[in-house]
């Protein structure tokens, strides 16, 4: 896998150097329902399409950050630092180029 | 208390393998240390790849929110991340915009900072400087290391021979810190890529030859511009 | 790797042979009359110098040990050891050379069919088959001294193929300031045209100048005899340069690779002594090869008079010029010309004695038979765009040259010369300034327009009878092929697997346009509709020594501050992750004892240790651990464990506020890492949180010091009150000792009064030293992490990772004390809040088992014959008098005083649950 992935504090970086950490997604509130919880505890989702995910850049500056990727094409679109402007999880607004399928 | 005990001797993470390479161990201010590789004592420097163990030096962590303005207290102007900037105390490394590493002695005001983080012994340093510096580090790292990329000054975190290292760029040397446990792995990974290039090590004693005087930590000629 | 400049003196098989200077072992072989080189794969036929360029099997041999080197572009070195392969027991007499009478019982994929029934058989049959198969033989004896090396490189610009339109790429890159690779895999630029003088002729002093214009330019690095094998993701290309491995970074590659002469199919057509042109040129211009006697040349394109009046200008007496074309290609200039024919078959066994030719829709009985030694091919070139094709480019047929090239390109990749199928040298020199401008632009992609193609080709005659060889690496014919597509294997990627066409050394180079072709006409289709098969690296062989590197990470071992006095004393070191850790000083019941009895230290510098500093750590501690922290009192320590959100124990540890805002928290060792990542995803998922947290594991050593003895040892060094009324069983301290600001935290994981004593690393020698003088009167002694084991299970305390896996969740672990559910929310809380609502599963407990047999981890736990759990931890307790440790067993039988049967060594024992501890259960020591 010699896919680059743009750190926010350390540039352009061989993907070895990070920790993959799932789609970026909204933490149920401790009173939603058990299915909503369960949901989000056991399904993870898989995508076919442009996403908001977690990195970690655990081989260097030990941050996360959030990296847009299509999943389709395993092209790095952009990535920002947590708490960012513009950033959304999935099914929150997350932009379809090709939707679920 | 009972009994008084010797007053504390620090020792870097590389102390026996000086001692087991035949080097001379001396006692400096507080710290065991390597002072010379009898064989590499008279060594040209300039003509050869040498690798010094600089782990001798207090480190600072500093973070959060304020990293800015202790940064600034200190080398007097802010330091982007990804570069460094030299001070009266030593050198700061700006890792993120909220975390920082000082190689040298701040004094009691920044220490007690809340902001601060006594790491010395967290951070062992290695010296490295000849005319094959780059080639021997391009056997150990995928770093871009052209000059474009990696100008005097620059830093830059990330695995070196696989272990987490912050490398810096100084105008006549590189400096590589890594945590102290695994930094005896990357010792001996730089001695192995070296032995094409006869890398040798010297003693502490060669630490101002080969370390210019300064630092060599901020270039003035406005290099950060582009960031 | 440089040229040698004096000759140098070799043995082949034993045989002394001298190679002139700069000459590569074929070559030199060569000239010494040597003509086979080496057996086939299946059916041991000779073969000899073919391709002459580095692609076709034929020359491998084993060079120092080094199995399948490509001997014709290997330059001889003095005293090299070269051995042919596959032969057995000679290369001229090859006993298995009778497999080749066999072809008939060895029809194409013959091992899938046969020989595996009846299958009590086939491990008698696999010994045979792996013995006569294969290609060479590693030395295990020599691979030990060589060095393999990785390097990284990165460069704005990477062309590949040092040929003229590689040469042009690099100079245009260049003049637009950007800094270039040039990758070539000869000892030197120029490509092909280094092999035609005729051609350097007409391009006067600019072949020269141009060369030395590349050489010359400081923005050019120039790496010769290196290989690309490999395009990857974000132009990532893998060079092998020697026994290094370069990895080159760009952001635009130039491929220039170009093209491959491409065999014809006829029966013999793997015959030493006939080759392709371009390995007849190479070897006379760049070894000073002869080839006496007499030659035939069978071409449809200028190529093959080229060769032809080079042959006859150095002696050879050619035969015949035999051209496809109803007229000459190009003015044959005095050679015997035959239009409009064709090449039928070759004779000969161990070297070519006649070609038969005639008219190219002839029946066979036309054929004429043309005595000679060499039979000459010059029937055009395939591209050379498996690079292209890897990383992602499409590539299409192109009927009007009969090659497949392509078409549409990848971002930041382009295409230059003859791997677009253009072979005029101004036209390659166009092409290469172009490339080499949009890639110092740095992009590129989309369509390419290529030259148009120079002439029609003429027809081919299709082969006829046996022996004609489509694939010379695997032993596959025209007929195989047949076969195969009528037993099913129709499509052009199954029929590659089923047939191994393609799949041998040379990867498709010499084959895979002739397995096309076969494949097309076996189904009756046209070459775009039989495709292509997909290309992976490597597209050339690399030694799997050069793809490993020297790889120093796979070594990396972590070691403690103490490690050097661990040393010192003796101390039997475990593996644990990659730290190195005393498992003991050589006697661990000793160990055990002291720290029982009286006073034990042990390193416990693995354990991970994590700052927390900000007003929001409370709240954010409250969160990540199931239990309460609010209200922790300064100066005051307590145990925790991390659970993810489906309430399963990640980790274990001690939690301290040191002071109101300012907290300490270690992990297990080797989670380090792990519960940074988890705090810190946490808290990137709160930006709100004022939170600073620093990871001094490396800064900060810990060693234990553990036994009633323990505070009588501790005060010689420590200026602090250690009472029990000023420092309670979980308390934790600032103070000093032994001179050294440290954290004292008073825990006992091995069930005695202890103090975990976490010091700055640099000064952790000094401490530890310290602590052993000041015990030396208590009789201390430095224990390992066996004693510490042995110690813990006394107390039943569980190691996370070693008592708990991916299933298990703290209330069935025995730690349901410590998930506070009224918490309005924590990591974790709502799985655990189902699963308290839910039947207990599993349940960790203790157990008791007479006796000093100890259960091997993870012995079974039976009940009523049926598996129903496990032992994870047991070993003899001294203090218990009898073999004690921990198990996961149904609810059901997890209560105090149950019986369970625990399998050691196929016999069933009889254990007995115990849910308090076996030691002091009421904390007595601990807290004393």
């Amino acid at each position: 896998m010699s896919l680059m992935i743009g750190c926010p504090h350390c540039q352009r970086r061989p993907a070895a150097e990070f920790h993959y950490g799932g789609p970026l997604r909204e933490r149920p509130e401790p009173d939603a329902a058990t299915d909503e919880w369960i949901a989000y505890t056991y399904d993870q989702p898989n995508r076919r399409d442009v996403q908001w995910e977690w990195w970690f850049h655990s081989a260097a500056c030990r941050e996360w950050f959030l990296v847009r990727r299509d999943t389709r094409t395993n092209q790095v679109l952009e990535s920002r630092l947590p708490g960012e402007a513009g950033t959304a999880a999935v099914g929150e607004g997350g932009e379809s180029e090709g939707g679920d399928e | 208390m009972i009994s008084s005990p010797s007053p504390p001797l620090a020792r870097g993470p590389l102390v026996a393998w000086h001692r087991h390479a035949g080097g001379q161990l001396e006692t400096v201010g507080g710290w065991e240390i390597c002072t010379s590789h009898p064989e590499t004592a008279g060594l040209v420097l300039a003509e050869h790849n040498v690798v010094l163990d600089w782990s001798h030096r207090a480190v600072i962590e500093l973070g959060g929110p304020r990293t800015g303005d202790l940064v600034k207290g200190l080398v007097g102007s802010d330091v982007a991340v990804g570069r460094m900037g030299a001070g009266r105390a030593g050198i700061v490394c700006r890792l993120t915009p909220g975390r920082a590493i000082v190689f040298g002695n701040v004094g009691p005001q920044v220490l007690d900072d809340t902001a601060a983080v006594d790491v010395t012994g967290g951070w062992a340093t290695i010296v490295l400087a000849g005319p094959d510096a780059i080639n021997i580090l391009s056997l150990l790292t995928s770093a871009d290391l052209r000059t474009r990329s990696m100008p005097v000054a620059a830093i830059r975190q990330g695995p070196i021979a696989g272990i987490n290292t912050l490398l810096c760029h100084f105008a006549g040397h590189w400096e590589l810190h890594a945590c102290p446990d695994s930094v005896l792995s990357l010792w001996e990974a730089l001695l192995d890529a070296g032995d094409a290039y006869r890398l040798q090590v010297v003693g502490a004693e060669r630490l101002g030859d080969v370390v210019t005087v300064g630092g060599g930590g901020g270039d003035d000629d406005g290099g950060e511009a582009d960031r | 790797m440089s040229s040698s400049v004096e000759a140098v003196t070799f043995t082949f098989d034993g045989q002394s042979v001298t190679a002139g200077p700069g000459q590569t072992i074929a070559g030199a072989l060569h000239e010494d009359g040597v003509h086979v080189l080496s057996r086939s794969f299946k059916y041991h036929r000779p073969r000899g110098l073919f391709c002459a360029t580095g692609r076709c099997p034929n020359c491998l041999c084993t060079v120092d040990g080094a199995p399948n080197v490509r001997t014709c572009v290997t330059e001889a070195t003095e005293g090299a050891i070269v051995r042919s392969q596959n032969a057995w027991p000679s290369l001229r007499f090859d006993m298995l050379s009778i497999l080749d009478r066999l072809h008939r019982f060895m029809p194409v994929g013959f091992y899938y069919r046969v020989m595996h029934k009846p299958r009590f058989l086939w491990p008698v049959f696999e010994s045979i088959v792996r013995r006569i198969a294969g290609l060479g033989r590693v030395d295990r004896e020599s691979g030990g001294s060589r060095r393999y090396d990785r390097q990284t490189l990165h460069s704005d610009v990477v062309v590949i193929g040092g040929g003229w339109a590689g040469l042009h790429a690099a100079i245009e890159a260049s003049e637009r300031g950007r800094d270039v690779t040039l990758v070539e895999e000869r000892a030197k630029l120029g490509g092909y045209l280094q092999d035609d003088p005729a051609l350097q002729v007409e391009l006067g002093d600019r072949f020269e100048s141009t060369i030395q214009r590349v050489l010359e330019d400081p923005r050019i690095r120039v790496l010769l005899r290196s290989t690309a094998f490999g395009c990857y993701e974000d132009r990532l290309v893998a060079v092998q340069s020697g026994d290094r491995m370069i990895r080159l970074r760009a952001d635009g590659v130039v491929i220039a690779t170009g093209g491959w002469e491409q065999p014809l199919v006829f029966p013999g057509n793997d015959r030493p002594g006939v080759m392709l042109a371009s390995g007849v040129q190479r070897m006379m211009w760049q070894d000073g090869c002869q080839f006496s006697g007499d030659a035939v040349v069978v071409t449809d394109n200028p190529g093959g008079y080229l060769v032809a009046h080079a042959l006859a200008a150095a002696g050879t007496n050619i035969v015949a010029v035999v051209d496809h074309n109803e007229t000459p290609s190009t003015d044959p200039r005095g050679l015997p010309v035959r239009t409009g024919q064709t090449l039928y078959s070759v004779r000969g066994r161990r070297h070519v004695t006649a070609a038969v030719v005639g008219p190219i829709e002839g029946p066979t009985s036309a054929g004429e038979v043309l005595g000679c030694n060499w039979v000459v091919q010059a029937a055009g070139f395939t591209t050379a765009s498996g690079l292209l094709a890897q990383a992602g480019c499409r590539l299409v047929y192109d009927e009007s040259r009969d090659l497949y090239r392509a078409d549409q390109l990848v971002e930041g990749y382009r295409s230059a010369g003859s791997v677009n199928g253009t072979f005029d040298v101004d036209a390659c020199a166009r092409e290469g300034r172009l490339a080499g401008e949009v890639a110092a632009a740095g992009s590129g992609g989309g369509a390419i327009e290529v030259s148009p193609a120079e002439r029609p080709r003429a027809s081919r005659r299709l082969p006829e009878g046996k022996k004609a060889f489509v694939c010379l690496c695997e032993d596959v014919t025209e007929g195989d092929l047949f076969d195969a597509v009528a037993d099913g294997f129709s499509n052009i990627e199954t029929l590659k697997r089923y047939s191994t066409v393609c799949m041998g050394p040379c990867q498709g180079k010499m084959c895979q346009a002739g397995s096309i072709a076969a494949c097309a006409r076996a189904n009756g289709a046209t070459i775009s509709e039989t495709g292509r098969t997909t290309a992976r690296p490597p597209d050339q062989p690399v030694p799997l020594g050069v793809l490993a590197g020297r790889a120093p990470h796979r070594h990396l071992c972590r070691l403690t501050a103490l490690h050097d006095w661990h040393i010192e004393a003796g101390a039997v070191f475990m593996d644990s992750g990659a730290w190195k850790r005393p498992e003991s000083y050589g006697d661990a019941s000793a160990e055990y004892q002291a720290v029982r009895d009286g006073v034990g230290l042990i390193d416990v510098s693995t354990l991970g240790k994590l700052e927390l500093c900000g007003p929001d750590v409370a709240e954010f501690l409250e969160f990540v651990y199931p239990n309460r922290f609010a209200k922790l009192p300064i100066g005051k320590v307590r145990y925790g464990v991390i659970c993810d959100e489906s309430g399963i124990i990640i980790d274990d540890g001690t939690i301290a506020r040191l002071e109101e805002d300012r907290w300490f928290v270690t992990t297990t060792t080797g989670n380090a890492e792990g519960v940074d990542s988890w705090f810190r995803w946490w808290l990137a998922t709160r930006p709100d949180w004022d939170i600073r947290l620093t990871n001094i594991s490396g800064a900060t050593a810990a060693m234990n010091l553990a036994g009633p003895l323990s505070r009588e040892v501790l005060e010689r060094v420590c200026d602090g009150d250690l009472s029990t009324e000023s420092m309670p069983y979980l308390a934790a301290r600032q103070m000093e000792v032994a001179g050294v600001g440290a954290i004292l935290l008073r825990i006992g994981f091995v069930g005695e009064l202890g103090y975990e004593i976490h010091v700055p690393t640099h000064l952790a020698e000094h401490v530890w030293s310290e602590l052993m003088s000041a015990g030396a009167a208590a009789g201390i002694r430095p224990f390992g992490v066996e004693a510490q084991r042995r110690l813990r299970l006394d107390k039943q305390h569980l190691l996370a990772g070693q008592d708990t896996d991916a299933l298990s969740s703290p209330l069935d672990a025995g730690l349901p004390w410590i998930v506070k559910l009224d918490k309005p929310d924590f990591v974790g809380r709502e799985a655990l809040k189902r699963a308290s609502g839910r039947e207990p599963g599993q349940q960790l407990v203790g157990f008791r088992l007479e006796g000093k047999q100890v259960p091997p981890e993870p012995s079974l736990v039976l009940v009523d014959g049926r598996l129903e759990g496990r032992v994870t931890s047991a070993r003899y307790s001294p203090v218990a008098g009898a073999t004690v440790g921990l198990a996961w067993v149904p609810a059901e039988l997890s209560e105090n005083g149950r019986e369970v049967s625990i399998q050691i060594d196929g016999q069933l024992v009889n254990a007995v649950v115990q849910r308090e501890p076996f030691y002091d259960p009421d904390g007595a020591r601990l807290k004393s």
